[in-house]
């Protein structure tokens, strides 16, 4: 531990960590959690799912609209 | 029409990382509050051995907790990327007590594991036990929340369905977090991660005994873990008898699946020892009963039955003939919002929307399913019978098998005769893996038991999984099997290496460090 120069190992082999983390959580973020990936469900894809849709209207009326977009 | 490729193949992935997690949590939990009665010796006598026993049973306690926390974070990610309509309906009241758990539980505990292991020399006695406190307290939290969810998927309360936004939404929190449910599971699983502790250190220190080797830590280990283990392995049978109680009223169907109670019968109803359900016929082969156990049991009284499977199929047909009715008034709401004969019926009928649901398996429209396919739903609210009905009894058998194991450690251990007992010794090491088996049967027995329904009478599980192609999903099953093999391999080995070098050979310490000159 008292080597000469232990922080400057200390330091490089963070950083070789941090970076290695940093590739994998951007390599799992690529594969499973990048918009081509994603699978956004709202409140008129939920009606779809559950057949409630009616074909006849094709958008909410407005206050529909304001509540599904509720974050 | 849902592809059932995706949803059986992501209810796999679940279940075995499901599976795979619950290896770590209930030693971690387990383990946490072991590591505190041993440092409260230690603070309370000053003598150094419980100092060493608390850091060479931390030791493994953090190689166990940071599996636990590597495993634990994926499964919530999958309520995203497989469970995307489940999270969409379900979020609003979910998404409270897992945030909470993240926020409040595992900072909490991921803290002061920091201190616990950094701290010893840096903090006084009882600052470190007041830590190392923390730490279990952490980890119990952490359950806590996360049972929370899960009780509230078993018995869901404080919320209600909204047309407008397609979704439940939460109505009181205060429902949710004091759910009965809850805090049954809460205790019953806790007191069953604490068995796993106590097995663990029992098992483990029996190895040092028949060895001869660290003698003294193994001996005090083992009357730790044995008057703990049998106070908690006795609190599990109590807990879960609370759990099946609650079960009785709020699951009738799984527990009639558990019990093969194929027809109700004349209260109070026998208890099926051992039997082969036939789930074809509908019996039950070589049964072996006790006359009015499942009733005195299930219902705690003389006079109240319980029901079987085929009267719940019929009742559940009515519920699905009244979901029927329940989709079609939401049908024509999402049409017209302001449609007031729609809301009444919907108001009317809006409890059974869930089973109604269910015919989304069989027909695009449930108002134009058939009798037929409305038989085939209800039938399918029956679980996996034979699954479930092993499954309960070889873990009420293991349970039992722990109070006789604990039972014995105790009386030895206060005898000071476990080095002559060897017999008991190897009883003692062999039965390591099985309060793993027991806790992991407990969970197929609770989820698995569930089904058809991700939350119970609510949403069917087939329609919570996301729109995504199956290949997506058996890739990444491939990658979970592969990385958590992976990290199964690095967690035995890391394990088995030190119990193998043992507290006395770990050299971690400031006296063997002198005495060995490991630095």
């Amino acid at each position: 531990m008292n080597h000469p120069g232990w922080r400057r190992t200390l330091r490089r082999e963070l950083a070789w960590l941090m970076t290695l983390k940093i590739a994998a959580l951007a390599l799992l973020w690529w594969l499973f959690f990048s918009p081509a990936h994603r699978s956004p469900v709202d409140g008129r894809a939920a009606s779809r799912r559950f057949a409630v849709a009616a074909s006849a209207v094709s958008a909410p009326p407005p206050a529909y609209a304001r509540e599904e977009r509720r974050p | 029409m849902i592809d059932l490729a995706v949803v059986n193949a992501s209810r796999l992935q679940f279940a075995l990382t499901a599976l795979y997690h619950f290896l770590f949590v209930p030693l971690t939990l387990g383990l946490s509050m072991i590591l505190v009665i041993m440092e409260a010796v230690y603070v309370m006598t000053g003598r150094d051995i419980w100092k060493r026993m608390t850091r060479f049973w931390g030791l493994l306690f953090g190689i166990n907790f940071a599996m636990g926390v590597a495993t634990g974070i994926t499964m919530e990610f999958q309520f995203g990327t497989n469970w995307a309509y489940y999270s969409h309906y379900v979020g609003d009241i979910l998404g409270a007590p897992l945030a909470l758990e993240g926020l409040v539980a595992f900072f909490l505990e991921a803290t002061f594991v920091g201190l616990f292991f950094f701290g010893w020399e840096r903090l006084s006695r009882v600052g470190h036990l007041v830590v190392t406190a923390l730490v279990a307290l952490g980890s119990s939290l952490s359950a806590l929340w996360v049972l929370i969810a899960n009780a509230w998927m078993q018995h869901p309360v404080g919320a209600q369905f909204n047309p407008r936004t397609m979704r439940m939404e939460l109505l009181s929190f205060s429902e949710v977090l004091l759910n009965p449910v809850a805090q049954a599971k809460f205790v019953h699983t806790a007191a069953a991660g604490y068995v796993v502790g106590s097995v663990f250190v029992l098992a483990v220190s029996a190895w040092y005994l028949l060895r001869g080797r660290n003698v003294d830590i193994a001996r005090r280990s083992m009357a730790v873990a044995a008057s703990f283990g049998l106070a908690c392995a006795l609190s599990v049978v109590v807990l879960g008898d609370e759990s099946g109680y609650l079960a009785s009223d709020n699951q009738k169907m799984k527990v009639a699946a558990i019990e093969a109670e194929w027809r109700t019968e004349e209260p109070p109803a026998s208890f099926t020892v051992f039997g082969f359900p036939d789930v074809q016929a509908r019996t039950t082969h070589a049964a072996l009963r006790v006359p009015w156990l499942l009733g005195l049991i299930a219902t705690r009284s003389i006079d109240t039955p319980v029901s079987g499977i085929v009267d719940l199929v019929a009742r559940a047909r009515v519920r699905i003939e009244s979901g029927i009715e329940a989709h079609a008034a939401l049908r024509a709401l999402r049409a017209n919002p302001a449609d007031a004969a729609a809301q009444a019926r919907f108001a009317a009928h809006q409890a059974d929307l869930g089973y109604g649901l269910l015919l989304l398996r069989y027909v695009n429209d449930p108002s134009a399913a058939t009798s037929r396919q409305i038989d085939e739903a209800a039938w399918s609210t029956v679980p996996n019978v034979p699954v479930l009905f092993w499954s309960f009894r070889v873990m009420v058998g293991l349970g039992l098998f722990f109070i006789l194991l604990f039972a014995a450690a105790f009386y030895l251990s206060a005898r000071h005769r476990f080095e002559q007992n060897r017999w008991f010794l190897r009883i003692a090491f062999f039965s390591l893996p099985l309060p793993w088996i027991a806790a992991e049967l407990g969970w197929i027995v609770a989820e698995y038991g569930r089904q058809p329904w991700s939350i119970d009478g609510v949403l069917p599980t087939f329609l919570g999984v996301s729109v995504t192609p199956v290949t997506n999903v058996w890739l990444s099953l491939a990658g979970f099997v592969v990385f958590y093999s992976a990290l199964a391999v690095v967690d035995v080995y890391l394990l088995v290496r030190m119990i193998r070098r043992g507290p006395d050979g770990l050299g971690y310490w400031p006296p063997e460090r002198a005495a060995s000159g490991v630095p």
